[in-house]
């Protein structure tokens, strides 16, 4: 496999809580080479997760993904000549994991770097070890997902991934997949819109009734780091049915910014 | 005109507190019969904003704008004409503004309401005196800026602006707000991390740019939560002011509590109303 699906971003107001509750409930570790008044920087043994200060203009959301080629120069000749209208743009050297940020005919942005390009700094460096919670997917929706999962699987020779989602087109890499699900205002219609973009996060646990309990112990101790609440009204009812129709996962919460997560077991 | 441009939303982690900060500095105003539970509006007379509390799986920050028609059902028939594709929904009822929510060619999400057919709630079902300092538009960075202004042009029968800047955006109006289309390019954020399209920022006419930098001072000094996100540190941070102060609407540049972009102008709209 050429390509790797392995970086994560968020953009937080509040970086450092949002760190420490990815650390907590799915061990995500931090790294010893990490720069302290940057992003924090932490991964799962494959996928590093980046948790942005929001800066002034941005938004806090689930911000973008990576993905990580064995020839970086190889790969944007191949966008250039198949994707003319897809632009991309080189990074400022201080970035842990971008070297170039492009997006796909959506418009959805996203990040490339080169396994071994030199610019890979903090947790990226030595993102290798094993460990039971795992970052699996994102979900991601999108107007025309199906011409966007040709793109991944011809510019980055990801794989097809059967989903039993209506609509989905699921890339993979084997371990970690992009979920490209139908953006449709209708599907909106008892709960608050959003526009095209990441929805959501899937992580992996080795076994839910332990997760769950975990997460109830944790956030007893800490209130800080509980995840927020989903489901409460109609609205966020409506807003539960709808994640749960569109991912894999049989649990479903949030963390204390609100970005949804897919637990799969 | 058929339509106004009359409602802008925010998502925050920080509602009430950002309602609060748009009051003691712009003078917006909460209406009469406010629902404390619900989201934050605050209007100066003309334009209501609301602060909404960000909910699971949505993101925090300048969300989406509003327009208020004359005939919704029109409205709706104008946009399945221009492109059958381009789809409507309607709203809860609970909400104060939007009885229908729909999106342009580049799926930017706007709401839609009808004056005096009953369901307006909070600032848009009272009538408020114009504040003093008042909304004056409103910038989404989209990637067909072109198509997007033939949308709302043709649906919502909003004019161009008679000037043209010769940067290669759309201005639109109703007369009163300014609706800014700015052509989305991965170049330009050159130096700084890739912002998606979608709104980018509010603007407010104000009756002098220096006073209202004056205010702020003085409201931070005040009360310390009211401080605004800092502007132009670092090379990162110059890039991205640089890019902000590429709207031609505005020579003044603040953000939020929680770094919504503001662009501040002293300039008489669209009508010559200036800020007084």
């Amino acid at each position: 496999m050429a390509s790797k699906i392995n970086h994560v971003a968020i953009m937080s107001g509040n970086y450092a809580l949002e760190s420490k509750f990815y650390e907590s409930m799915f061990g995500m570790r931090n790294s010893p080479k990490a720069r302290p008044s940057r992003a924090v920087s932490i991964g799962d043994g494959y996928v590093g997760m980046n948790i942005n200060p929001r800066r002034a203009g941005r938004p806090a959301r689930l911000d973008h993904f990576g993905i990580q080629v064995d020839d970086l120069q190889a790969t944007l000749a191949k966008m250039e000549k198949k994707y003319p209208n897809c632009e991309y743009l080189k990074r400022p050297s201080s970035r842990p994991f971008a070297a170039i940020s492009t997006h796909d005919p959506d418009g959805n942005v996203f990040d490339l770097t080169e396994a071994k390009g030199g610019n890979m700094k903090d947790v990226y460096t030595h993102n290798d070890w094993q460990q039971d919670r795992t970052i699996c997917h994102v979900g991601i929706r999108t107007l025309h997902p199906e011409a966007c999962a040709e793109f991944y699987m011809d510019i980055f020779g990801l794989q097809p991934s059967n989903l039993p989602i209506e609509g989905a087109y699921g890339v993979t890499d084997g371990r970690m997949s992009v979920i490209l699900l139908p953006w449709s205002i209708k599907k909106y219609a008892n709960t608050g819109i959003v526009g095209p973009g990441m929805d959501y996060i899937g992580f992996k646990v080795e076994n839910l009734e332990k997760f769950k309990a975990d997460v109830q112990e944790i956030a007893d101790n800490n209130p800080l780091i509980a995840p927020s609440p989903v489901s409460t009204g109609p609205e966020g009812q409506a807003r539960l049915e709808m994640l749960q129709a569109s991912s894999l996962g049989s649990w479903h919460i949030a963390d204390p910014d609100g970005v949804l997560l897919d637990i799969v077991s | 005109m058929f339509a106004k441009l009359n409602h802008i939303a925010i998502a925050s982690d920080y509602y009430a507190m950002n309602a609060r900060f748009y009051e003691a500095l712009f003078g917006l105003r909460t209406a009469k019969n406010y629902r404390p539970a619900r989201a934050a509006v605050v209007s100066d007379g003309q334009v209501g904003m609301n602060i909404i509390p960000r909910r699971e799986g949505r993101c925090s920050g300048l969300d989406h704008f509003g327009l208020e028609v004359e005939d919704l059902d029109l409205a709706v028939e104008r946009i399945r004409k221009f492109d059958p594709t381009l789809e409507a929904i309607k709203r809860p009822p609970v909400r104060p503004f939007a009885a229908y929510s729909g999106h342009d060619p580049d799926c930017n999400v706007f709401d839609l309401s009808q004056r005096n057919i009953g369901f307006q709630k909070d600032v848009y079902a009272e009538s408020l005196e114009r504040t003093k300092r008042h909304f004056s538009h409103v910038a989404v960075r989209t990637r067909h800026a072109e198509r997007c202004a033939e949308f709302y042009a043709e649906v919502f029968e909003l004019k161009p602006l008679n000037k043209n800047y010769g940067n290669g955006n759309y201005y639109l109006t109703d007369g009163n707000m300014i609706l800014a289309l700015i052509q989305w390019k991965m170049a330009d954020f050159a130096d700084m991390d890739p912002q998606r399209t979608g709104p980018d920022h509010i603007g407010f006419r104000v009756e002098s740019v220096d006073k209202v930098l004056e205010d702020l001072e003085d409201l931070t000094g005040q009360n310390p939560l009211f401080h605004s996100r800092p502007l132009g540190y670092g090379m990162e941070g110059k890039a991205r002011l640089d890019l902000f102060k590429q709207c031609p609407l505005g020579t003044g540049h603040i953000t939020d509590i929680e770094g919504v972009y503001i662009d501040l102008t002293e300039e008489p709209g669209p009508s010559g109303v200036v800020a007084s």
